[in-house]
């Protein structure tokens, strides 16, 4: 009896080795591409930002990769993402992080947390990535100490460098070496020298919110005023302004498509439905009809490979989102559960 | 026989003049549940009706009286004396069923009784409602236990007779007479761990018709306990940052008899807190997002007693004051001035009847208020008992509320109390009620700006109970047990939604919770020797049954997000001669954090320990005590992400002269 018993242990033994080899065996590089990654904001405060992963192709989610992979949640409020050549940079607040991880593998490389305060966008240049950094909040719940930061991408540390702006500093975008960064209160879009940090240009735009590029290398801007503006880069001027946009007014969602030719944005209203409407980038004035309506629409993306519409249902952060996709058209596709608040994503 | 409890339980009352009182308050320094005091005060009426024609002095109304089919539980008054330091959050989770989701160590502590929501449990400070009227709900961690004589828990809807918020369960919250001559003083000091001082005096003078009683408190609490943080990775011990927590509080109590049956109270207390809020545990060392917030409170009330051949008359006027300062910016005070007549009257030996009328009027000054409000709010109810059988009572209450704006829905309560058998040394009681109930929406979620909705209808519940009470007491052996089966049905729960970028709440919800509840106690005292071992448990499904849209298939059928399945606890209570021991521990299983039960915090078990010698020195007594709380050293995590200490030490002084 005792020989049996020793036998069973020895292969229960056995099967956890064989098991584990098994589970290595099937985690090549690239575990996270062929996908979607879906950037979870989390609940306001309470650290409960996460990732999920859906391989498109084999029809799987996985959610709170970051925990998988690295044995502990990402414990913040997710503002964005970034993908940058082999990393990703997930940029966080409450508290302030800028986690580095591998691109593949979604293994943690490093965890910024120096001379970070509310950080909300990111690019990178070379080997400098550019962070909008929002800066303490005072008691009026402003952040007067908005500027643009520097974090090194190869020492992964803050720089001393920075712009002030001045409150709630908000997307940026890059283009032909000159960074564009919206100053939503202060009404500008700022072009910025990458390498000498000096503000070249202050585009007057009312209340611009975040940045695309379309395929005739034009800035389109989206304004929490609701405003669509395009901006020729060649010489900075506003070659078109598209009035009566409906968006939220607060951190406005837009994406382009796969040939940048058709701009996407997300509206809530305040009557509880939210909207995502479709514009051409030759269009004039507004779309009159949103091309998907729902409740509590929150992230939005645009696949580059097949033009599906990615939109994620924040579920009123009352427990984990979905994401639905539709056709371009917006025709519904099909949903699956993510975690809390999906508002972004980063296709693979 | 002086006994250990009763040395002790500076709190508690002594001596008594009336034989009802002696009787009535033996038991409750013997035994907690309420039930028990319920029958003696019943059927000492009863004797003593017969016996004398001497109108008799009560205090009020008793709770039980019209609760006919309730679940009243009082807490055990040596274990409040003997957390005389703690909140009702640490001394709710050792002896009840409720669970108290706190935000961090001694932060906000939310209540979630029978399975429902923060704001729907009552908490009555003598009789008044002193809820948050902004928010909605009650701090617990914000309530000392050595502010109050006799804490009680009535489970269950009780809206009938308690108004608004009475939905999952009550909270009464006491101070009462002693009626004693001389003077007595009663010195507290306590140290403990992460900068724990305590202080607590409490002075009573009695004449023979006046009495002055008077407390005062301070708690200081650095809470730099030790914590792996969870949110870094590695695992680093860190100290906890942002969390120190001072308070002090003042309460006098002037009580003049007018005659035997006559007398009046004038009850002032003042609170003050002030916290750093504890930052998740990622946040720990980013002062840049700490946060404060400054609590004080003021709570005034005149209230009067008459007993005769008439009834039972009391009128109270109260004045409730709640100031709170977040961040040392963001100010929400609110005034309320209220006023409330009570009639209670026992028509003939089997019937009896009450009626009463609550006044309140509200005023707001809220920074995120487009204006400072006025309201008025009133309601009126009234209840009828029937001893339908010796062996049987029906109760049936009443109340209409109405409010400036909107009216709550009209809230009826149908109970009865049946026994099974009712012998010398043993009785069981069959128990049922129906009842109706409300929650009146809080003034943030009409007026806050932006987002306030000024549709929002009053939360309603319907519930039905059933249980049995037995009791068995024979020689130097007390046992009790009760055990409780429920459901209930709560629609138009409120939930913030946001529409926009703006938050606006929604009577969205509709929850269905069914439950179990069991308690029991034994009580055994031979000579010098005194044991007592109790425990509670709670089995709360609470199931949402709409999701907040056609989207959100996902929480439908859901257990609620913070509300346990389990919660359980078991304390006992060793005494020989003047030693004492008394662990509790207690549980609570996990909890979802969200509509869809995807992710959840691990459930948690603690046990407490307290080693207590009481001395004499002359006329007077010295108690020494060690608590040791989380004995087990066991890291836990009741909100997620924010931390809580290891294994502490409190040691307390307490001398009585």
């Amino acid at each position: 009896m005792k020989k049996v018993n020793q036998l069973m242990l020895w292969i229960v033994a056995i099967g956890f080795v064989c098991q584990s080899c098994m589970v290595d065996d099937a985690q090549p590089l690239g575990k996270y591409e062929n996908g979607v990654l879906i950037i979870n904001e989390g609940n306001y405060g309470a650290g409960s930002g996460s990732v999920s992963f859906w391989n498109t192709t084999l029809d799987i989610v996985s959610n709170d990769i970051y925990n998988a992979e690295n044995g502990l949640g990402i414990s913040a409020t997710i503002q964005n993402a970034h993908v940058y050549q082999d990393r990703i940079y997930l940029i966080t607040n409450l508290p302030d992080k800028i986690e580095v991880v591998n691109a593949q593998t979604f293994k943690r490389i490093t965890t910024v947390t120096d001379k970070l305060s509310n950080p909300f966008d990111f690019v990178a240049i070379g080997n400098r990535g550019f962070f909008t950094n929002w800066g303490d909040y005072d008691i009026s719940y402003n952040n007067p100490k908005g500027a643009l930061k520097v974090l090194d991408l190869t020492t992964n540390t803050v720089l001393n460098d920075s712009i002030a702006f001045g409150n709630r500093v908000m997307g940026l975008l890059t283009y032909n070496n000159k960074l564009y960064v919206a100053n939503e209160i202060g009404n500008k879009v700022a072009v910025v020298n990458p390498n000498t940090l000096a503000i070249e240009v202050n585009i007057n735009v009312d209340s611009p919110s975040k940045m695309v590029l379309d395929a005739k290398n034009k800035i389109w801007v989206i304004s929490s005023a609701g405003k669509l503006v395009r901006i020729n880069p060649a010489n900075n001027m506003i070659e078109q302004t598209i009035n009566n946009v409906d968006v939220s007014g607060y951190n406005e969602k837009i994406s382009i498509n796969k040939e940048k030719n058709k701009i996407y944005y997300l509206s809530s209203s305040f009557s509880g439905n939210s909207e995502v409407y479709g514009i051409d980038i030759s269009a004039t004035s507004a779309p009159a009809n949103p091309l998907i309506v729902g409740e509590n629409l929150y992230g939005l993306g645009i696949s580059p490979t097949d033009n599906l519409i990615y939109v994620g249902d924040s579920n009123a952060f009352q427990g984990n989102g979905k994401v639905m996709r539709f056709e371009a058209n917006g025709t519904p596709i099909d949903t699956i559960n993510a975690g809390i608040g999906p508002n972004n994503f980063l296709f693979r | 026989m002086v006994s250990f409890i009763k040395n002790i339980n500076l709190s508690s009352v002594r001596t008594q003049t009336t034989a009802i009182l002696s009787i009535l308050f033996a038991f409750t320094t013997s035994i907690s549940f309420a039930q028990t005091e319920k029958l003696v005060i019943d059927t000492t009426i009863q004797q003593l009706n017969h016996i004398t024609i001497q109108p008799i002095t009560i205090y009020g109304i008793p709770l039980e009286k019209y609760g006919v089919g309730a679940k009243i539980q009082t807490l055990d008054s040596l274990h409040q004396s003997l957390s005389n330091h703690r909140t009702l959050a640490d001394v709710l989770m050792e002896q009840s069923s409720i669970y108290i989701k706190q935000y961090g160590n001694g932060m906000l502590g939310s209540v979630s009784f029978r399975g429902t929501g923060a704001g729907h449990t009552a908490v009555l400070w003598n009789g008044i409602n002193i809820n948050s009227l902004t928010l909605g709900e009650a701090d617990f961690s914000n309530l000392p236990v050595f502010a109050f004589d006799k804490i009680s828990l009535q489970t269950g809807s009780a809206s009938a007779l308690f108004g608004s918020d009475a939905v999952g369960g009550s909270i009464h919250l006491n101070t009462k007479p002693d009626w004693e001559k001389g003077t007595k003083l009663f010195l507290q000091q306590d140290i403990g761990s992460f900068g724990l001082w305590f202080s607590g005096i409490d002075f009573k003078m009695g004449l023979k018709n006046f009495e002055s009683k008077t407390k005062l408190y301070r708690q200081q609490l650095e809470n730099n306990f030790e914590f792996k943080n969870r949110a870094v990775f590695g695992f680093p011990i860190e100290k906890q940052n942002n969390a120190a927590i001072f308070s002090y509080g003042f309460l006098q109590e002037l009580n003049y008899r007018f005659a035997k049956n006559r007398y009046i109270t004038l009850n002032a207390w003042y609170h003050t807190k002030a916290i750093e809020i504890q930052p998740t545990m990622g946040a720990n060392n980013q002062a840049n997002s700490y946060t404060t917030q400054e609590d004080d409170n003021i709570r005034l009330m005149l209230d009067y007693f008459d007993n005769s051949k008439w009834g039972f008359l009391n009128a109270k006027l109260a004045f409730i004051k709640d100031d709170l300062l977040y961040n040392q910016n963001d100010k929400t005070a609110t005034k309320r001035l209220i006023g409330a007549l009570q009639y209670d009257k026992n028509l003939t030996n089997k019937i009896s009847f009450q009626a009463g009328f609550h006044w309140t009027y509200v005023m707001t000054d809220v920074d995120n208020y487009a204006k400072n409000y006025r309201e008025n709010r009133q309601d009126i109810f009234a209840s009828f008992k029937y001893n339908l059988l010796k062996q049987w009572t029906l109760s049936f209450t009443a109340r209409q509320a109405l409010i400036t704006g909107f009216n709550p829905p009209f809230s009826p309560a149908l109970g009865s109390e049946l026994y099974i058998f009712k012998q010398k040394n043993q009785q069981l009681l069959f128990k049922t009620l129906l009842s109706k109930s409300y929650k009146v929406p809080t003034l943030n979620a009409r007026y806050w700006n932006p987002g306030g909705n000024l549709d929002i209808r009053p939360e309603n519940g319907l519930s039905a109970e059933a249980g049995l009470a037995y009791q068995f007491n024979k020689h130097n052996n007390q046992l009790n047990f009760e055990l409780t089966h429920y459901q209930m049905q709560v629609d138009d729960w409120i939930v913030w939604l946001p529409t926009g970028s703006v938050w606006s709440p929604q009577n969205v919800r509709k929850v269905n919770v069914k439950g179990i509840e069991f308690s029991f106690k034994y009580v055994y005292q031979n000579g010098h020797f005194k044991y007592q071992i109790g425990g509670n448990y709670a089995l709360n499904q609470s199931k949402n049954q709409k999701g907040i849209n056609a989207n959100d298939t996902e929480s439908i059928g859901k257990q609620l997000p913070y509300t346990p399945l389990h919660r359980a606890n078991v304390f006992a209570q060793l005494q020989y001669k003047s030693w004492l021991i008394a662990p509790n521990f207690n549980y609570t299983s996990q909890r979802f954090t969200g509509t869809d039960n995807q992710n959840y915090l691990k459930g948690f078990a603690l046990l407490n320990v307290n080693f207590s010698k009481s001395i004499h020195i002359y006329q007077n007594m010295l108690h020494i005590s060690l608590q040791i709380n989380n004995l087990l050293n066991k890291e836990y995590q009741n909100y997620a992400l924010r931390a809580m200490p290891l294994r502490n030490y409190v040691l307390s002084v307490r001398f009585e002269m």
